[in-house]
Parts: C-alpha cells; sequence; structure tokens
C-alpha cells in the first residue's frame, strides 16, 4: 500500500504518483489535506492584510471583515476571489478517482472537502498518526499561551500572534514568524517553550495529528475545529479559523480549562481495495489494432499484466503489418488477423465470435488497462448477478515528438457518467475500454451493428441499457489516449458520428418521449454545427 | 432523571438514546420554541443539561416539502427530472424566488438553535456528519458531543434475491415518489416497503434507505446483507464501510449511488471509533476551600430577593457566601435569616453608589461577585468561576447569561429570553463600550478589588463597566463556557441600569476621561458613535428576546418548581 499525501497545489504530483503506482499494480491511498477553501483563502489573505498597513486598529477592522466575508482586496470584495485554482480542484478530484482509498483526518475535514472535490461521502476513510512532540523542561511558571506551529504557514502563525496581542501573558510562537514582525511575541526553544505553557494552541488546519500528541502535556488547549480535534479529545476549545475574536475567546476559554482527555486512538484505515477475485470464469479482451505496433505493444503488455489471471486475449489486426511476434510473448494471446482491412466495427465482431469467454471487453491498441480492471469488473458483474459493468477511464494526453513517438504531457477523468436507459440517447458518458460485458447476450443481441462507421459501442449500450441495468464501478481502470495530432477516432470521425446520430434516430424514435426525442434533435443540430467532431477537453494542468 | 421530548419524532429518538445522568431534552428543531423555556429552567436548576436535536439537513428538509408540489406540476418524465436537476443546482423557482434563497427553517429557530447549544454542557448527536449539521446550523460549536452508541443488531430477513428495495420508514407518500422516480429508469424491480414488511427484504439485491436523520435504521437494516445505499446526511456511512451515498437533493445521486452499489458487497462495521464521554470536570487544587462573596444590593424586593438567595444556597461551591445590604428598604432580616449562606448589612437610608464597596469591607472572602436581587444563579455557578479563576490565575472570570424579560416587578410574567455567551473579551472593544453587560456574570479577585480601590462611586450607573475596564488594564480575563446566570430584564425598564432619567452617557463620558485610548482614532471615532447613540435613545439599546415565549411562564414559579 502506497500513501500519497496531496493538497491542490501538488495535485499534479499525486495524479501522476497514483498512475503510475496503479501501473504496477500497487493500492494506492490518497491522503488529503489544505482543501478548506476558507481555511486557504485566510492563509492567502493574511499577509495581504499584514502589508496592507501596520495600525493595529486597521489590522484588526480588515481581520473581522475577513471573518464576516465583507473584505474588499484591491478594490473588489473578497467573494469575487476564489480560493482554490478550478484547475487544481479537478486534478485533485481526478486523483481521489484514480485511487484505491482516500484518507482524511476527520469526518469534519471530510464534510467539508468532499463537496469541493464533489466526491462520494462513502470515499473517505479516517486515519491519524501520532507525530512525535519534543520532550519539555517543566519551568517554575506556567503562565504563557504558546502557539505550537513548527510545520506551518508564516500567515497561519502571523494570525494566531495577532489575534493574541491583547493578551496579557506572555505568547511565546514555537514556528515561522516572519510575518510576524511588531507583533508582541517572544521565541524559545520547544522543550522550553512547551514547559511554560498554560495554554497551547496548535493551529494545524485539518490534521488533528499534532494537536492529539499535544493533548498528553499538562496545559489546555486550543485548535481550529475544522481540524476535527473534538473528533479525538474531549475538552479543547475550538476556533474558527478565520476569525481572530473567536480565537481569542478560545483561548480566554482555554485559560480556565483542564486538560483535554483523549478518548479516541488514531487508527490506519483499512483499504477496501483488496479482496478482488484472481480466478473464475474465463474473460475474454480482444485488441484491434491496424498499424500501431508500438502502442499496440503497450496495450497488449496491460492486458497481460491483469491480476485476475482466467483470461484470455484475442487480438484483431485488421489488415496491417504483422504484430505476432509480440503476441507470441504471451501464452494467452492469439491472434485472429483479417487479411485485408475491414475496419474497426467488423474486426471487433471478428474477435467476439472467436472469443471463448464467459465475459467479454475490448479495447483499441492506443488503449490500456490497470492491472485491476478485470478483477474489478468480474467481481461487480459476480455480486450484482449484471450482465454488463463498467468502470471510469482516464484520458492520457499525448503529444507527438519530432521521431514520431508520442509522449504524455497530462491526464484528466472525462469518462465516468452513469448508463441508464432514458439519457443513454443523448450522452455516451463512458469509454468502452473500460467495459465488461456477458459474452452470450452480447452475441445473442447481434454483436456490434456493422452498419455504424463509428460509435458502435453507443449503439450497443442504447440496445442493451432497454433490458438491463449497468453496473457501475466507482474506480478508474483504463486509459484512453487523445493524440494532439487529432488522430483519434472521435476527433477525426466527424462525418461518421454524424451518421450514428442518424441512425440512432431510425433505430428508436422516442415517439413516446417527445422531449427527450427534442434534447437528442438539439444534440444532433450541435454536432452538424461542429461537423460531427467532439469539443476537444484539454487537461486541466500539463506536466 | 428528567428526560423530555418537544416533536413528534422525538420521542421515537429518545427512546433509542442512552441512559444518562444529565437531564436530557429532546427536541425538533420546529418544537424549539416550546423546547426552549424547558431547557433554560432544567439548566438553571439543576446546573446541568444535555441536548438531543433530532434535525434534517435543510435541503433534505426542503425537498421533501418541494417533491409533492414538483409532482403535481409537472406530469411528463422529463419535466419532472428537469424540475428535480432545477432543485438540485438551486436555480428551481417557487412562488418566483430561486430555490437556492429558500431556508427551510425560520430563522428565528435555528436562532433559538444556538442558544441550545451555548445552554447545553452536551449534545447527543447521530453521527458526526448530524453534529456537523447541528453546529453549522446554529453557527456555534458545542461544549461537547457525543454520539449515539450502535445498538446490537437485530436479525431481519436474509437477502436474496434481485430487485431493488427501497425500505422507509416513515410512509410519506411525495417521500417515496421521489425515491421510486428517482430509480426510474432501472430494469430490475423496484418494491418500497417500511416497518412490518421485513419479510420482503428477501427479495433485495440492493436496499435503499429513505432515512435522512440517524443511521440507526441503516444499521439494523445492513443485517439482511444486501449492498446499502444510505441518505449521506444520516451519517450511516460512518459506521458502515462500504454503504454507498447519495444526496437527498439530487435524484441523480441515487440512481448512480445504486448502479455502484449493485456490484459491492453488503457494508461492514468500520473500525470502532470510541465514543466520546461527558467530561467530569476536576477541580483544582485550592479552589474547594476558597470562599466566594455575593454582595446583593436589594431594596423592598422580598419576594425576587428570596429567588437570588435560594440560588445561593443551591450553589455547589461550599464556600458561598451571600452579602445582602439592604439599601434604605423595608426590614428583610427575617427573610435572610432564613438563608444561612448569608449575613446581612441594614442601611436605613438610601447609598447605593456605596453600598458595594461597603460590603467589600465586610468580607475576608478570596472572590467577590455581584448578584443583582433580581436575578439568580445556576448551582454551577461559583464552582465554574472559581475553579477558573484558580487555574488561570486571572482576576476576572466571566461566563454566560439567560437574559429573562419579565413584564414588571409587579408582574412577573416571564415574556421572552436571549440567551448570552460569555463574551471574548478584547480590550480595544471594551474600551468603547461594555461588552459584558449584567455584572452577576463576573466574579473577581478580592484583593485584586481592593487594590484597585474598590467600585468607583462617582459612577451611578455603569460602575461595573469602569471596574472591568481597570481589572483588564493589567490582567487577562478568562471565560467560563456555560449559562451560568439568569439576567432579568423587565420590559418596563425597571432595572437600575434601564431606568428613564439615568443619564448613561454622562457616565459614558466620565468613563472615557478615565479611561482614554492612547491616541487611537479608530477607537474615538467609536466611542464618538456609542455616545451620540446612547445620547439620541436616552440610554443602551436593551437586546430585545430571541423570540417572546408561548406558553406563559412566572418567574417566581419558575424558581420553585
Amino acid at each position: 500500500m502506497i500513501r500519497v499525501l496531496a493538497s491542490p497545489e501538488r495535485s499534479l504530483d499525486a495524479l501522476r504518483a497514483i498512475v503510475v503506482a496503479r501501473e504496477r499494480a500497487e493500492h494506492v491511498t490518497l491522503v488529503l489535506r489544505g482543501c478548506d477553501s476558507r481555511a486557504v483563502f485566510t492563509i492567502a489573505t493574511v499577509p495581504h492584510i499584514l502589508r496592507s498597513t501596520t495600525d493595529y486598529d486597521e489590522r484588526r477592522a480588515a481581520f473581522d471583515a475577513l471573518a464576516n466575508e465583507s473584505l474588499v482586496i484591491d478594490g473588489r470584495p473578497m467573494k469575487d476571489y476564489g480560493a482554490i485554482d478550478p484547475r487544481f480542484v479537478k486534478t485533485l478530484r481526478d486523483a481521489a478517482r484514480c485511487a484505491d482509498a482516500i484518507e482524511v483526518a476527520s469526518w469534519t475535514q471530510w464534510e467539508r472537502v468532499a463537496p469541493l472535490l464533489d466526491l462520494p461521502y462513502e470515499r473517505a476513510s479516517i486515519a491519524v498518526e501520532r507525530t512525535e512532540i519534543p520532550s519539555i523542561e517543566i519551568a517554575d511558571r506556567c503562565d504563557a499561551i504558546v502557539v505550537y506551529a513548527p510545520e506551518e504557514l508564516p500567515a497561519l502563525v502571523a494570525f494566531c500572534v495577532f489575534a493574541l496581542q491583547e493578551i496579557h501573558a506572555p505568547i511565546l510562537v514555537l514556528g515561522d514568524t516572519s510575518l510576524c514582525s511588531g507583533m508582541r511575541f517572544a521565541s524559545e526553544p520547544a522543550a522550553r517553550g512547551l514547559g511554560r505553557a498554560r495554554v497551547i494552541v496548535v493551529p494545524g488546519l485539518d490534521d488533528p495529528a499534532v494537536a492529539i500528541s499535544i493533548a498528553a502535556l499538562d496545559a489546555a488547549l486550543v485548535a481550529p475545529f475544522t481540524s476535527g480535534i473534538d473528533e479525538y479529545c474531549s475538552g479543547v476549545a475550538r476556533y474558527a479559523p478565520w476569525d481572530r475574536l473567536s480565537l481569542l475567546g478560545a483561548v480566554q476559554l482555554a485559560l480556565g480549562a483542564q486538560r483535554p482527555r483523549v478518548h479516541t486512538i488514531p487508527v490506519r484505515a483499512r483499504c477496501d481495495a483488496f479482496g478482488l477475485p484472481t480466478d473464475g470464469d474465463l474473460v475474454t479482451i480482444v485488441i484491434r489494432t491496424y498499424n500501431r505496433r508500438a502502442m499496440f505493444e503497450r496495450a497488449i503488455a496491460s492486458v497481460a499484466a491483469q491480476t485476475y489471471r482466467s483470461l484470455e486475449i484475442v487480438v484483431v489486426n485488421d489488415g496491417s503489418d504483422p504484430v505476432d511476434d509480440i503476441v507470441e510473448r504471451y501464452p494467452n494471446a492469439r491472434i485472429v488477423g483479417n487479411v485485408t482491412r475491414q475496419g474497426a466495427i467488423p474486426s471487433l465482431n471478428v474477435g467476439l465470435r472467436a472469443a471463448r469467454g464467459r465475459w467479454f471487453g475490448w479495447l483499441d491498441d492506443d488503449d490500456r488497462l490497470f492491472p485491476d480492471h478485470v478483477a474489478r469488473l468480474v467481481d461487480a458483474l459476480v455480486h450484482s448477478g449484471g450482465v454488463v459493468a463498467h468502470a471510469d477511464t482516464l484520458s492520457e494526453y499525448f503529444d507527438r515528438e519530432t521521431d514520431g513517438s508520442y509522449r504524455a504531457y497530462g491526464y484528466a477523468v472525462y469518462l465516468d457518467g452513469d448508463v441508464d436507459r432514458d439519457t443513454i440517447h443523448i450522452s455516451d458518458g463512458i469509454g468502452p475500454m473500460s467495459a465488461l460485458l456477458d459474452r452470450s447476450v452480447l452475441t445473442e443481441s447481434g454483436g456490434f451493428d456493422e452498419e455504424f462507421r463509428h460509435a458502435e459501442d453507443w449503439e450497443l449500450w442504447i440496445r442493451l441499457a432497454r433490458a438491463h441495468d449497468f453496473v457501475h464501478v466507482r474506480a478508474v481502470t483504463a486509459a484512453y489516449a487523445i493524440r494532439d495530432d487529432a488522430s483519434n477516432m472521435m476527433q477525426y470521425g466527424g462525418e461518421a458520428m454524424l451518421h450514428a446520430m442518424r441512425r440512432f434516430v431510425s433505430l428508436d424514435d422516442l415517439r413516446d418521449r417527445p422531449i427527450l426525442a427534442a434534447a437528442r434533435r438539439e444534440l444532433i443540430a450541435t454536432m452538424d454545427r461542429m461537423g460531427g467532431r467532439a469539443g476537444f477537453t484539454p487537461p486541466p494542468l500539463r506536466f | 432523571m428528567i428526560r423530555a421530548t418537544f416533536g413528534e419524532r422525538a420521542a421515537w429518538y429518545e427512546a433509542r438514546l442512552p441512559q444518562i445522568a444529565d437531564p436530557l431534552v429532546v427536541f425538533e428543531l420546529h418544537a424549539i420554541e416550546r423546547a426552549l423555556p424547558a431547557m433554560i429552567a432544567t439548566r438553571m436548576r439543576a446546573g446541568r443539561l444535555t441536548i438531543a436535536p433530532l434535525i434534517d439537513a435543510p435541503r433534505v428538509a426542503l425537498v421533501e416539502r418541494l417533491a409533492a408540489a414538483i409532482f403535481a406540476q409537472h406530469r411528463e418524465t422529463e419535466s419532472r427530472a428537469a424540475a428535480l436537476l432545477a432543485y438540485a443546482q438551486g436555480s428551481l423557482l417557487v412562488s418566483g424566488r430561486q430555490v437556492s434563497e429558500i431556508g427551510p427553517y425560520d430563522p428565528r429557530d435555528l436562532a433559538q438553535l444556538r442558544e441550545a447549544l451555548l445552554l447545553a454542557d452536551c449534545v447527543i448527536a447521530p453521527s458526526r456528519t448530524a453534529a456537523g449539521t447541528i453546529e453549522g446550523l446554529a453557527n456555534v460549536r458545542a461544549a461537547e458531543t457525543v454520539l449515539l452508541t450502535p445498538p446490537s443488531r437485530p436479525t431481519v430477513s436474509q437477502s436474496l434475491g434481485d430487485a431493488i428495495v427501497i425500505w422507509d420508514r416513515t410512509g410519506i407518500a411525495a417521500l417515496r415518489a421521489w425515491f421510486t422516480f428517482a430509480l426510474r429508469a432501472f430494469a430490475r424491480r423496484v418494491i418500497v416497503a417500511g416497518p412490518g414488511e421485513e419479510a420482503r427484504l428477501v427479495d433485495a439485491r440492493v436496499v435503499v434507505l429513505t432515512e435522512s436523520l440517524t443511521p440507526l435504521e441503516a444499521w439494523r437494516i445492513a443485517s439482511c446483507g444486501a449492498p446499502l445505499v444510505v441518505d449521506r446526511a444520516s451519517g450511516a456511512h460512518e459506521w458502515l464501510a462500504g454503504a454507498l451515498t447519495f444526496d437527498r437533493t439530487d435524484t441523480r445521486t441515487l440512481a448512480r449511488a445504486v448502479r455502484t452499489s449493485l456490484g459491492t458487497r453488503a457494508p461492514h462495521q468500520r473500525s470502532p471509533a470510541v465514543q466520546a464521554q461527558v467530561t467530569i470536570a476536576m477541580r483544582p487544587a485550592g479552589a474547594e476551600a476558597a470562599e466566594a462573596a455575593l454582595i446583593v444590593r436589594t431594596r423592598d424586593r422580598p419576594e425576587l430577593l428570596a429567588r437570588a438567595l435560594a440560588s445561593v444556597e443551591a450553589q455547589t461551591h461550599a464556600g458561598t457566601r451571600a452579602i445582602v445590604i439592604n439599601d434604605g428598604g423595608a426590614s428583610v432580616a427575617s427573610l435572610v435569616a432564613c438563608f444561612p449562606r448569608a449575613t446581612l448589612i441594614e442601611r436605613p437610608l438610601s447609598a447605593y453608589r456605596t453600598a458595594a464597596n461597603e460590603a467589600l469591607a465586610s468580607t475576608t472572602a478570596v472572590f467577590v461577585g455581584v448578584l443583582d436581587d433580581d436575578d439568580a444563579l445556576a448551582p454551577r455557578h461559583i464552582e465554574s468561576l472559581v475553579d477558573a479563576l484558580v487555574r488561570s490565575g486571572c482576576d476576572l472570570a466571566v461566563c454566560g447569561t439567560a437574559m429573562t424579560y419579565v413584564e414588571s416587578p409587579k408582574e412577573l410574567r416571564v415574556t421572552g429570553y436571549t440567551i448570552v455567551d460569555a463574551p471574548a473579551l478584547e480590550r480595544s472593544a471594551l474600551l468603547i463600550g461594555n461588552t459584558v453587560p449584567g455584572a452577576t456574570r463576573v466574579l473577581v479577585r478580592a484583593d485584586v478589588l481592593r487594590r484597585l480601590a474598590g467600585f468607583n462611586t462617582d459612577l451611578f450607573v455603569a460602575a461595573d463597566y469602569e471596574l472591568w475596564l481597570r481589572l483588564t488594564a493589567a490582567s487577562d480575563a478568562v471565560r467560563v463556557r456555560g449559562i451560568e446566570v439568569a439576567y432579568t430584564v423587565f420590559n418596563d425598564r425597571a432595572n437600575r441600569s434601564l431606568a428613564p432619567g439615568v443619564r448613561q452617557h454622562e457616565a459614558l463620558r466620565t468613563i472615557y476621561a478615565l479611561h482614554p485610548t492612547g491616541n487611537r482614532p479608530g477607537l474615538e471615532a467609536a466611542r464618538r458613535a456609542l455616545l451620540g447613540a446612547v445620547e439620541r435613545h436616552g440610554g443602551y439599546p436593551v437586546l430585545p428576546a430571541t423570540r417572546s415565549t408561548v406558553a406563559p411562564v412566572w418567574l417566581l414559579d419558575d424558581a420553585n418548581d
């Protein structure tokens, strides 16, 4: 199990690390920090307030406006400013979707983060680790208010020190005081400072680990409510980390309070990704390829690396240069090539006819699967009693290098929709490589419709959704290549796409669903205006 | 053991709550108007209070009310779906207003919820999610939160089937319609069942629970062994790993959760967290032996004085004393004699301004406070403040107040309440105006008070405010969380500080002169503004009651019950 620590500004690094780990069949837990919009905004605003004036009362007024959300920054109300770059949010959300598990330090934190990242509430596990605190030298007099923030940002330290300026007791700061010039405070080594503490303020915004450890000392504790500290300790004075007065009030409360009591021992979360099947009914994965040897090599390797072992790989070479030498490397792979090129959809039916597995899936030579793809989908199919399951797909963006090779420059998750028998008429939000279905049902329904030149998977979903519920596995298990040279089908197949849409209409005119039919007409009109090309959505961030 | 319920569902909830030593008030938000006076009375008499609010998350509450109207107004599937989507996105128009602007709750209920949280020593919440909802609606942090403990699991029918079962405890038709509509596009059978129909769970491949208030029903139904889909507002996912969640405001999230749950296993219990328990306060060394004297100035209000002295007798702090100064009124000697903790100083002529210092000179107590004869104390008031002063080493401790609005000293009918928390005591704000009105909620060190020459005898009113300024010039204040004082406000302005003709602005000028701001233009401007307002209005504005009580309550009955 790999743990990847991520905050919004480090979201791209986290996403890359998770994708690499997933390629290696390693389980990944994403540990989220720094995602509380209001707290992030406060940290960003503190230096601005402190630099805008040195007058104490003007600073007080500005901090109060920050708490009341009425602050004006450079002539604009603070509500005009976003706290977290939406590109970071999207990337962090994608990282969360790619991870096996998400770990946060408290439900309090999760309640504030889940809506921002638009993640299902059940995804989170709660865990926090105890941290080491320095040994202390007990002083003769415990009279100080200690701000214990050795790992925190200078803005967070300055916020606390400013809020406590009207306290008479000594203020000791263990942390970066570079923004505290002109304020009343003193610095001491941690051992001596903690030994003088009557009250300890631990301003960590979203991880109560330090506060839990500090709770063992013989001092009252003050911490922001966003940290979820009350889920671990009783008797902690909590404050809103954007409201200086609430911090002052919390310290005044703590002055007369007894030391807190730790009531919940932090534990490491369990990852539910374990326990997937490694064997069972045979699965057939068809790979269709046409003259993309390097990418095909990558695609077949990803299928061969599946953790589910009861698997056959059927390669359909649609009349291109031989790939037999690659296929021969994999004992469970065989090739059923066409002598002359027939096209993508007839090739798929060739693969279907050659398949022997109970479950059937397919991918193009530029796609790839993560090692747990088949295991997750078989698991879902077995548990649901269903006939078709699909997971989510990662879009991999490639630049073409001067030597003709492709280099990945970004990731995003866009293909993560649901299929139901209504909305499937106007929206296809799943990647075909992310699906696995009952081969017998597919065969009995007539296989893939060769009247289509494109969107054969969409047509299949429409057909199957009439009688079957699609099972959605909420995990990213496949990757779909998007190349900047516009060589993807979705980018060059304009007329084919329009042809497909018109054929949908001829197959089912949705006469009894007039509003749905109208929505589909509108969709076709829009695609017509775009020449049938789907819009290209770039990744939010580039490597 | 006191356990009271307010609201139809509160009794159902109360039956599932653990036995606790504290008095417990269980209420639904719409019943808080009735519940709050009971909470205040309980807190003031028993000295402790635990509450268990049962509150729907706001948007959940709204969808219950809107669903019926949406289904009645829109007959066509896509039209209904569009209306529900507009609701989910906050763009639905209700009576010409966007639904995102509509709060389902009466703001006065929410104000009183805040007051209930300030009053309570402990809040029982069904889950962390629910605790967050309660604190968010109240806009205040609970003193302590204890979570409901999962009950032992009863056996329900084991699931073997292929249907989607909607398990609904409420029987509300609009709610069932919302769930059924959200699952309209599934090919599988959708069955609606509720209590008494547990046998129908054998048909379930997936069970969807409509319950949004607590995780209790999810915990019970989880025994059937089918995957569960639960309202995220219920907090069931905190207990049951693998339970899928949906957002009641958005039908798409329900369909998505069910589609995912089809391929999952039944949920299992998360690692049991140790539940928080009510913290038992340990008294600091030296606190129990310290004497605390309360100065009670009175004049011809024997009934109210008796209430005040009774509350002194009920103090849990053994060293509590009352020094009664009869300021020129009819003798109260026989009355005071009934209260062993009280001593009496009879003054034949009124000299209100010097009375407090005379009482101060007569006592050797370590701590001193003022108790107006029309106010009353909760039993742990002195204990809490003494402990805070001893622990902190501060010179001044302050707690919260239940302001009780009464018609007049002659007609002691309570007309409303306002709960006021102990304020964050900031000297800058105090230099402008009295942020700690009501001297009864403050306890100070007697030696410091003597060193500062006691109360200012030049001031007829606001002597307490002037004292706070002197005390905070060199010492920190300590706050005590808790509403420990019932402070009486007479609607006819019979309170001394509110009486017509009392020249508060002159007192304010005197105090400003004694305590200059030290060249702080911002504070000077604020002082001028306050002075002008006090002069214009003939005194300080009185904080209004949050809401008038419905049932008539009598102040002395309140004390004597």
